[in-house]
């Protein structure tokens, strides 16, 4: 049996790691479109920032190797389901009984006058974006973000903090945000505007409902932005963090049914047989609405290579769907957790809220079961809460305690 | 791999096992040191009481470990023990595990901005935790390849 992958980041990953827990002799190929290596993606604004260099980003050990799974180089620019191969961009071309698209999702561009024909706009996706905003980063003494959601949000953050040459100011970072949040959909508006205060806290500066119109270049090689309320902002430097798409172009003309991303169904398998999709680039079920949704988030792409490299490798195993909110991260020195059912405003939710020293919590409650959780500034016993939603189970004796912010493992065994 | 049972009915709920937690994790491995070690060291296990229970929460190190499966760093790994550890230096706090730990026994140390949790003491042979428990409500098994509910049977009999 020849399994192929295409994409070497952690739903590739995982599926090969499953495929060979289940066949330890099986023809294992993954179709990598970065030559860089195994990294861990959610670091590569600490590249920016310093706080960790390339080494530092990369399994620790090489998890494809160890397994003694096949790596290539390459990109894969068409599958012929027909006869069964993938076309790489070198000419070569590589045959598999059992196919994953693992490809992930790229950069949104949004259509700005002046964007196409700057030098000085980086997304950030990959190693390689990083490493250029970093190199940017030293000269330097504007940057603007278009997008605050987390990516654009990290990518500010990082900037401000980036290595300088000695005596020189941080940079002005400004973040450029449509909508009237930050952080929209990752986090209910109490817990956004909590995490964009401490943001602005560390010299950020935020732009709320507000586009930025196209890219002007100034004199002496400085550039600005013009905004959409008519102001301008100085931006040597241009993040575009407007969200991602899932890479599917090379799909085309395949056969294998696409909408935003890859269609699968809950093995994970597409409408061709033998030809599954998992990750960032796969298009399946959200768990608590139960509609199609693409996820772009590395907890769900891990389960979901898992499971589809299980099934592939000849598994029966069914996925229950993922949660589109499932979020974990500390920004400007706030941790929080967010999961589930967030934004409730008006939608016959029960709502429970807490606030104490500059911490926040809401639960959200429909029925007999937890449907969200927001923890900001104090995340302890997450898990408690996201496991009750994530699992679907109802609360009992315990809704109470739950609903106050008090949920322990012994209450709820009890 | 050896596991850490926990039999509820045996627990008075006195706090033996935090305490020599938090004391096998301070830099001076005494009470007194631990005591006064600023910022103080952290447990790693949890003593908790309801209207009708009370009960140690421990890390299972659970076969397939969500905070395992949900690091994003690199930092979490499975010993040659089958133990579920980090490799400090490589959290990045992000809290992914402990989003995902159901039992919610990974916390976050808020000095040092890291994931932190129960290490199972791989460098002694029974487990703090276990040797402070007075009553035997913390009992290690030595698993072998003993299957589960071999295991648990092990448990049941033991003299209370
Ligand atoms: C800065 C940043 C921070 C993040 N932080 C978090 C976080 O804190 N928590 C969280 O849950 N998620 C986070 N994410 C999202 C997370 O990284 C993704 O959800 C995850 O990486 C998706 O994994 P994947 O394997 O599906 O796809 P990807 O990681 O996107 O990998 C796809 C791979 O496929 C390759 N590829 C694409 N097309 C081809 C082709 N035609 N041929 C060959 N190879 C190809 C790509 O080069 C890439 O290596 C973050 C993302 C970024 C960018």
């Amino acid at each position: 049996m020849r399994y192929v992958i295409i994409g070497g980041s952690i739903a590739g990953i995982s599926a090969a790691k499953a495929i060979r827990t289940k066949d330890s002799h099986a023809a294992v190929t993954v179709i990598s479109g970065e030559p860089f290596g195994q990294y861990y993606r959610p670091l590569i604004p600490m590249l920016i920032s310093g706080r960790k260099n390339e080494s530092d980003i990369l399994y620790p050990e090489d998890p494809l190797h160890a397994e003694g799974i096949n790596r290539v180089v390459g990109s894969a620019i068409r599958v012929d389901t027909n006869t069964r191969e993938v076309l790489l961009a070198s000419g070569d071309r590589i045959s598999y009984d059992r196919l994953l698209i693992a490809t992930g999702g790229v950069a949104l561009k949004p259509r700005i006058p002046g964007l196409d024909s700057t030098k000085a706009a980086f997304p950030l996706r990959n190693v390689i974006h990083a490493q250029k905003l970093r190199q940017h980063a030293a000269s330097a003494a504007s940057a603007v973000v278009i997008g605050g959601g987390l990516v654009g949000i990290k990518a500010a953050l990082a900037l401000r903090e980036a290595g300088r040459p000695e005596g020189k100011a941080p940079m002005d970072v400004a973040v450029v945000e449509m909508l009237p949040e930050i952080l929209n959909g990752r986090l209910d508006h109490d817990g956004a505007a909590a995490i964009r205060a401490a943001v602005e806290e560390r010299g950020v500066d935020i732009h709320r409902n507000e586009q930025v119109k196209r890219l002007l270049s100034g004199s002496n090689g400085r550039s600005k932005v013009r905004l959409g309320s008519g102001g301008t902002v100085d931006a040597d430097l241009i993040v575009v963090a407007a969200g991602v798409r899932p890479n599917i172009a090379f799909l085309r003309g395949s056969g294998i049914k696409t909408r935003r991303g890859v269609l699968v169904d809950e093995t994970l398998l597409t409408n061709i047989p033998d030809v599954y999709a998992a990750g960032d680039v796969a298009e399946g079920v959200e768990l608590l609405s139960g509609k199609r949704a693409v996820s772009g988030l590395w907890t769900n792409a891990q389960e979901m290579g898992r499971l589809a490299g299980l099934n592939m490798a000849g598994g029966n195993a069914t996925y229950p769907g993922f949660l589109a909110v499932m979020n974990a991260s500390e920004i400007a020195g706030i941790p929080f957790v967010s999961a589930g059912t967030i934004d409730t405003a008006g939608r016959g939710f029960d709502v429970a809220i807490g606030r104490e020293n500059g911490k926040y919590w809401k639960l959200v409650k429909k029925g007999d079961f937890l449907v969200g959780v927001v923890l900001v500034g104090d995340i302890s016993r997450a898990g408690l809460y996201v496991n009750l939603i994530k699992n679907r189970i109802p609360l009992k004796r315990d809704h109470d305690k739950v609903m106050r912010r008090m949920a322990s493992y012994a209450q709820l065994q009890a | 791999m050896d596991q850490i049972f926990v039999k509820p009915e045996k627990c008075m709920g006195c706090r033996s096992c935090e305490i020599a937690c938090a004391v096998q994790h301070a830099k001076d491995k005494n009470l007194f040191a631990a005591v006064l070690q600023t910022p103080p060291p952290m447990k790693r296990l949890f003593v908790e009481a309801s209207d009708n229970v009370r009960m140690p929460v421990v890390c299972r190190h659970c076969e397939d470990a969500p905070c395992l499966n949900a690091c994003l760093s690199g930092c979490l790994y499975r010993d040659q023990k089958g133990f579920v550890r980090r490799h400090k230096e490589r959290c990045i706090g992000c809290w992914s595990c402990i989003m995902a730990c159901p039992f919610g026994v990974v916390s976050r140390d808020p000095d040092k901005h890291i994931a932190v949790k129960c290490d199972r003491c791989h460098k002694l042979d029974t487990p703090a935790c276990v040797a402070a428990c007075p009553t035997r409500a913390l009992v290690l098994v030595e698993a072998g390849n003993l299957s589960k509910e071999k295991r648990r049977k092990i448990v049941l009999s033991e003299s209370p």
